[in-house]
Parts: structure tokens; sequence; C-alpha cells
């Protein structure tokens, strides 16, 4: 009997041609169907192919599509060492409440440093290479550095 | 226009996180279209819960950009402006980076 296996097939959008229905044929004639196959890419385009070509044939995982995105804006400060209150993550339905009201009380002291590095996340867009390299020249910036991850 | 884009992301993000998957069907964060041909920003289905939210990038007056989707909407607005943060009356105007952090800490 031949164990489980893992594949991760990285950037796979890239490959030309109808991948989807390749993979989707692996799925139902070979072994492959039984292993653990992981699939990625930068095109949303090739992944929704994908997800249609492979209905049916995912498993019994929930929630099997997940997504990388760029570092939220929270991320950029902690990475800028802004110290910020810990404040709860509210939903758009919580802006119909007074819960709004207190966190932004919470948060509003700290509103210069938040728009200067609001601006710098406008620039980086989220891209933790653009942060570390410094694409912040020649504009406002809070007094803290950006820091590497430990 | 970049500060309403990183807000639609921030919604789109905060929408992931609840409901893993939602992002490639995009149906959950959406622009509108008004009958009178103005256009609303960000505007979802049971998930924003009747909430639009609008961007316009200002330190100073606001409240008549809000006024289309307070006009559409019977709730609260919210629209990110720059740097003013005021909470009177259904629209409700919050700097965009503290706008950003409650919805994703």
């Amino acid at each position: 009997m031949i164990e489980s296996r893992y594949w991760f097939l990285e950037e796979i959008t890239a490959v030309k041609g109808d991948w989807p229905s390749r993979i989707k044929w692996l799925r139902d004639n070979d072994p492959l169907g039984e292993d653990c196959v992981v699939l990625t890419g930068s095109s949303m385009r090739g992944l929704d192919d994908a997800i249609r070509a492979l209905a049916g044939r995912r498993g019994e995982v929930d929630s099997s599509d997940r997504v990388l995105l760029p570092m939220s804006f929270g991320d950029l400060c902690r990475a800028l060492g802004i110290a910020l209150p810990s404040t709860p993550r509210l939903r758009p339905m919580d802006f119909q409440r007074d819960v709004v009201d207190a966190v932004a009380d919470q948060l509003h002291p700290w509103c210069n440093d938040l728009v200067d590095a609001w601006e710098i996340y406008l620039r980086v867009g989220g891209f933790p290479q653009g942060l570390l390299r410094g694409p912040t020249a020649g504009a406002n910036r809070p007094s803290e550095k950006p820091r590497r991850d430990p | 226009m970049l500060s309403e884009q990183q807000i639609g992301i921030t919604l789109l993000r905060a929408r992931e996180r609840t409901d893993p998957g939602s992002y490639p069907r995009f149906d959950s964060v959406m622009y509108q279209t008004t009958p009178s041909r103005k256009e609303i920003d960000f505007v979802g289905g049971g998930w924003m819960d009747g909430v639009p939210f609008e961007s316009k990038y200002v330190d100073g007056a606001w409240r008549r950009d809000a006024r289309t989707a307070t006009n559409a909407y019977d709730g609260v607005a919210v629209l990110a402006t720059r740097s003013v943060l005021d909470n009177e009356g259904r629209a409700r105007a919050v700097p965009a980076p503290i706008l950003a952090l409650m919805l994703e800490p």
C-alpha cells in the first residue's frame, strides 16, 4: 500500500496550458487522487478556473481555499514599533453601536503617528520587502525605525 | 484613491478572516451605483449588515461626501477620512488608519 503523499505545486498559475484539467485527470486516474495536493498561485483567475475544474475532487477539507494577503495596517504598525493599546476586532455591523466610539477614543491619541504610518502603508502596499527597503524617503514618518521580526 | 483601495482590501481581509475562502468569490465587498448615478464605495451583503463605507481622504469638510450613503441606507454610514473623527449623526467620520485598526487590530 502506498502511503499518502504531499504535493506542493508553487505558482501553478504561471504554467501555460490547461493545467486545471491535468490536475483533475490525475485526481481521477492516478494515485495522486489519494494524496494531499496544495496548489499556489498569484492569478486569481487561474485559481478560480481550478476551483471550478476540481469541484468534487477536493477531499474532506473544510474551507480548502486560502488567501495570503499583504501585511495588514496593524502588522505594519507593529513593524514600525508603534505601541498601540489593545483594542477589539470590530465587524462592520459594530459601527451601528457605541463600542465604536470607545475604540476610536482609545486610538485617537495616536492619530498623528497613525496618519504618518498610513501614508507609508499606501506607499509600500503592505509588502515587507518594500518596508525594509525604506520606501519612505521624502515622506513624513514616525520616529520609530522599521525593525525585522525576530 | 490609494486610501480607498486599502480600506477595501482591509474589508476583504476582515471578511476572509471570518469566512475563510470568501476572498476569491469577490461577492462580499462591492461598490454600489445609486439610481441617481452616484457611487457608494463599499457595500456588502449580510456580513456588512447594511453599513456602507465611503472613503474621502480629507482633513476638513466631509459630511457632503457621506450624503449619498446616508440617503441610500437607513442606519449608520462610515466615511474614512485622513484625520477627521466625528460621530455626530448617522454619518461617522473615522480616520482611515484608525478604521483599518478597528477592523484588523
